[in-house]
């Protein structure tokens, strides 16, 4: 069982970061991999290559340990993705080795982070070219992981998962069909219970991401358990807009440990499996 | 899966796709990447694949042959014979070298029947580099593209050919319209400008841009957003060509948006999911009139900050955009962007569908497409407001010169121009004037009042020249010369000419009024549901209309208009009188319905209790105040649209038709009368009986009122969604019982749907007792009447001398004739 994952960072949208591809599909944007808007794609117009999505994350570099996609199309594809990071234009060191995306809605991948590196690039391949289509992708964060320190409480359900239904009933009694929505995933995250989590931590991990990312309602990547195979599935999620994010003293002092309770929905609404 | 798949199955996820269309400048900003011959269109004659400036290789070309993607009689036929047969043209000029550079060439080519292949080759003119690409031709007009980049070797100019290789099986294609260009930034991939004629034949000629903004980019980013209320040179606003097949190349650009509440449907397009609500009214036609409420409808959607880049398209095809980063949300700027709608060209298409793997934007089936009236903020919600297209019948026809729009000059007999003061008053012809069966015609009336009178009709105008390709004497009347200063009006013909156009003319069938109208308020031909409209014309107000010999036969109508009048009016009085309904359909096209028997084969859905209609929705409404026992129509007005025509006295002939025994003590004991004063039955008909037509309409009229209507309200489930407004619906419910207590079980037709969610709200106007029952002569190949199917044995079966029809338990009422 393993602590549960928030991936929020990501070089791709910095101001300091520069991205380009070989070739946009006329009518889309490089931008759309990462505006945050899953609804809006980066579609390549290769189909007959190999697609390098290269990242140079200026002067100082940058470093990454997880890659995430939403609302893409490389499983139906059979593509694979593939890190490559280093020093050097074009980078030549491998940290994630070609692996595709079990889904098409929402991929999580992590991999060892290599330390800072100025260069990244994201292969898109298959074994066979040519793509059957152009990849797409609604958006990617690439970047550091945050791996919190405590456990969700017993009341969180690791499905994490709700259908919204909406049904009709026949004049004779029978139901007559069920329009499914999608799926929701609606909860509050208490990580840690009432004892909540370490202040250190908090200052050193949480406060960033409660600051410039929930509280704006940036939508982000999380991951229950990464090494249960039922619950190490991905959703990207963001805070409700009525929702308050609540860091409360344990046991009146807030100098040991302060709750860390967020709501949360979802930030892309998957269809029904 | 399919729709019709998912749409059965018990659980699945419904969305919506709304594609909002807006006029779009299909220039690339600035003249900055024009050097080099980027912005030129190469190929000259482009029209004219018989000119000398196409090289042709063993083909032979007969120019002029069939109408070209325009309307005008300009493609070409091209006969191949053998493989590597070919016509190519090779651009003129220093700038068209090819040296790694790329080119994008096209081209529109059809074939008379079947599907055929050729190849379309960009190349340089020694052929040492080439792009080729094998197309499919059909029997309607596609424009092919193909590009190429070259490499640094070649150093002469770029070629487009059409050629017929090893493997291609063309025999004889028609082509029109060839197009070259060099790509913006020499990009690898085929750049779509629309269509541009270059109709010279000298490179010094070569001033037909694809792109054609002139503004100097200041540098700044502070550029367009390439819609026109943007525009920084609106002389040079490029909204491509109305005829060509795709939206950009119309000068459209699409905006997708689905449902804020369901999963997005991966389209491989941006889909935005800013859909909140679609509040409509529902089409709702008025079953006592016959006239349709057009459907007004809605769309509600969210608001989202940070935009973010507003021309993507031109950006990865190197054009420049407008990088000011700026504030705003996306409805706040989407609106001062595209301030004002260009309608009808502009749209909003509403369409169904459902979210799975594989799904694609073909999978979704249209619901209507409507035109744009306003958009309303509202707090942080936008709301765009639309009505079908039947609104734009609001105009009027056939409008009116102004009284100092006279001849210029003095008019022969045999002149087939006429130029007026200013000949931009003139009604728009239909594209296809100078045709045998035009879609509509605009005829003028040169000194009318007068002996020397004179109706003509208009194939073209000359704006710049300020004349009108006219033909003569038309409408029974003949060519003669007029004086300058002669006074001359618009008028509208509603009738048929004879082949001797000086000949009395004859009436014409309702329904083919009706399109005419319609199409004369702007709605395109391809807009109608013809088959439909053919069929209902054909089997229930049948004409017979002969030309030639003047003999005719049916209910026909004629009327000639030469006061402006709302195209809606018309329509409805024609509605009116013949019972015909009209509706927009789900699949977006103009269509029509008869209130009457269901025809045999029509497939006729079933909605039952059980499987159809959702608990506790349904409500009953029976209204006997349109209830008729009396018909009087007023016809023949005489000196036409002279009087008024409000007062029956205003016409010269007059018909009642009394139903005496409902108007007894016994049955209802009241007296109820319709009025219908009509001009469409002029007496210029001479060789028709008008009197026939008149006792026509007011049987049917008579038939149709006899009884009051009984009006059906009820929920279905989304899995019933096909069902139109217009549709016939057989319906079994236990809500609606005869005297003895039987569940009904009869034909209703769909007068109003509405969407809501995961139901559908229809309203259906029961049939039973408001028709009279017909019988048909059944179709060659029906089987007996136990073998028959259900739709098949309420219609088609004569029934015995007890009235009944089958055996056994098939055994039911039938029809009976008398």
């Amino acid at each position: 069982m393993a602590f549960p994952i928030i991936g929020y960072r990501s070089m791709l949208g910095l101001s300091t970061t520069t991205i380009t591809d070989p070739g946009t599909e006329t009518g889309f944007s490089i931008a759309s991999l990462h505006d945050m808007k899953s609804y809006t794609l980066w579609k390549s117009d290769q189909t007959a290559s190999a697609v390098n999505i290269d990242i140079d994350a200026g002067a100082g570099g940058e470093n990454a340990d997880y890659i995430a996609l939403v609302n893409h199309n490389l499983n139906t594809l059979g593509a694979t993705v593939r890190v490559l990071a280093d020093t050097v234009d074009p980078p030549l060191v491998e940290v994630l080795a070609a692996v595709t995306p079990d889904e098409d809605t929402v991929t999580y991948i992590s991999f060892t982070a290599p330390g800072a590196k100025r260069y990244w690039r994201i292969t898109i391949n298959h074994a066979a070219l040519p793509f059957s289509d152009k990849p797409n992708i609604g958006d990617c964060y690439m970047g550091m992981k945050t791996t919190m320190p405590e456990f969700l409480t017993s009341d969180f359900s690791p499905f994490f998962t709700a259908y919204e239904v909406a049904g009709a009933r026949s004049e004779g009694g029978h139901a007559l069909s069920a329009t499914i929505r999608g799926q929701v995933h609606r909860a509050t995250m208490e990580f840690g219970g009432p004892a909540g989590v370490a202040r250190s931590f908090h200052d050193s991990d949480l406060t960033t991401f409660a600051s410039t990312h929930a509280m704006r309602r940036h939508p982000f990547f999380f991951v229950l358990d990464a090494d249960d195979a039922t619950f190490d599935r991905a959703f990207f999620i963001k805070m409700t807009d009525t929702g308050d994010l609540m860091r409360e003293a344990v046991g009146g002092g807030w100098s040991g440990r302060l709750t860390f309770t967020m709501p949360v929905e979802e930030a892309y609404m998957e269809p029904p499996e | 899966m399919t729709y019709a798949s998912q749409r059965d199955a018990f659980s699945h996820t419904k969305q919506e796709l709304v594609v909002v269309g807006v006029r779009e400048c299909q220039n690339h900003y600035s003249i900055d990447w024009h050097g080099g011959g980027h912005a030129l269109q190469w190929i000259l004659h482009s029209e004219s694949i018989d000119n000398a400036a196409w090289t042709k290789t063993s083909v032979t070309v007969t120019p002029d042959t069939i109408e070209a993607p325009d309307g005008t009689m300009t493609a070409d036929e091209v006969a191949f014979n053998a493989t590597n047969d070919a016509f190519t043209q090779t651009a003129v000029g220093a700038n068209g070298v090819v040296t790694s550079r790329a080119w994008t060439g096209s081209i529109f080519m059809k074939i008379p029947t079947g599907t055929e292949t050729v190849t379309l080759r960009v190349t340089n003119a020694g052929g040492t580099e080439a792009g080729d690409v094998q197309v499919t031709l059909t029997d309607s007009w596609q424009r092919f593209f193909m590009h190429k980049l070259f490499s640094g070797t070649p150093t002469d100019n770029a070629t487009l050919t059409v050629i017929r290789l090893a493997g291609d099986s063309v025999s004889t294609l028609h082509a029109w319209g060839g197009n070259l260009s060099r790509n913006p930034g020499d990009q690898d991939r085929v750049i779509k400008w629309p269509y541009r004629a270059n109709n010279t034949g000298s490179a010094s000629l070569l001033t037909t841009f694809v792109s054609r903004c002139s503004v100097e980019d200041a540098g700044d980013g502070a550029r367009c957003m390439y819609s026109r209320p943007t525009c920084q040179d609106p002389d040079n606003f490029n909204a491509g060509n109305v005829w060509e097949s795709e939206p950009r190349l119309q000068g459209i650009r699409e905006y997708r948006f689905c449902k804020s509440d369901a999963a997005i449907p991966t389209i491989g397009e941006d889909v935005y999911p800013y859909l909140t609500g679609v509040p409509s009214a529902a089409q709702k036609i008025e079953p006592e009139r016959a006239v349709t409420v057009n459907a007004r409808i809605t769309f509600e959607f969210d608001d989202d900050a940070s935009p973010g880049l507003w021309n993507p398209r031109q950006q990865s095809e190197g054009g420049l955009v407008n990088t000011q980063s700026g504030a705003g949300t996306f409805w706040r700027r989407w609106s001062t962007i595209y301030r004002g709608f260009s309608n009808p060209e502009c749209y909003v298409d509403r369409k169904v569908g459902f979210v799975e793997s594989g799904v694609t934007e073909a999978d979704f089936q249209t619901r209507g497409r409507y035109l744009m009236k306003r958009l309303q903020f509202d707090d942080r919600k936008a709301r765009l407001v639309c009505t079908d297209r039947l609104k734009l019948t609001r105009k009027s026809m056939p409008g009116t010169l102004s009284s100092s729009n006279v001849l210029r000059f003095p008019m022969q007999d045999v002149q087939n121009l006429i130029e007026l003061e200013d000949c931009g008053e003139i009604p728009t012809p239909a594209v296809n004037a100078a045709q045998a069966n035009p879609d509509y015609v605009v005829t003028l009336e040169i000194e009318p009042g007068t002996a020397n009178s004179e109706k003509v009709n208009v194939t073209s105008i000359d704006i710049d020249a300020n004349e009108a390709t006219i033909q003569r004497g038309r409408w029974g009347t003949q060519a003669r010369s007029h004086p300058v200063m002669s006074e001359v009006r618009v008028i509208y013909e509603f009738g048929t000419e004879r082949t001797d156009t000086s000949g009395v003319p004859l009436g014409k069938n309702t329904i083919d009024c009706l399109r005419e109208m319609y199409m004369f308020a702007g709605i395109d031909y391809d807009e109608f549901d013809h088959a439909t409209f053919d069929s209902e014309r054909d089997t229930w107000l049948f004409t017979l209309i002969d030309p030639s010999t003047g003999s005719s036969y049916g209910p026909a109508v004629r009327r000639t208009l030469t006061e402006t009048i709302e195209v809606e009016k018309l329509a409805g009085e024609l509605r009116e009188l013949t019972g015909l309904m009209v509706f927009v359909t789900q699949g977006k096209k103009i269509s029509c319905r008869m209130f009457a028997p269901v025809v045999p084969g029509t497939t006729v859905a079933t909605l039952t209790d059980d499987a159809n209609i959702v608990s506790g929705s349904v409500s009953l409404e029976e209204d006997d105040e349109e209830r008729i026992s009396r018909v009087l129509i007023g016809y023949d007005i005489g000196d036409g649209d002279d009087v008024s025509g409000d007062a029956v006295e205003d016409y010269a002939r007059v018909r009642v038709e009394v139903d005496a025994s409902a108007e007894s003590r016994n049955y209802y004991g009241e007296p109820r009368q319709k009025v219908l004063l009509t001009k469409w039955l002029e007496p210029t008909i001479s060789t028709e009986p008008i009197d026939s037509a008149a006792a026509y309409f007011t049987s049917h009229v008579m038939s149709r009122f006899r009884h009051g209507r009984r009006v059906m309200k009820a929920e279905l489930s989304i899995k019933d969604d096909d069902i139109e407004v217009g549709d016939p619906v057989r319906v079994q419910t236990s809500h609606i019982q005869d005297e003895h207590g039987n569940d009904y079980d009869g034909t209703m037709y769909v007068t109003s749907k509405r969407v809501s969610g995961n139901k559908i709200t229809i309203e259906a106007i029961d049939t039973f007792g408001v028709l009279e029952r017909a019988w048909f002569y059944a179709d060659t190949g029906l089987p007996d009447y136990d073998s028959a199917n259900d739709d098949d044995r309420v219609t088609a079966y004569l029934a015995d001398s007890f009235g009944m029809v089958g055996t056994g338990t098939n055994r039911r009422i039938g029809y009976k004739a008398t």
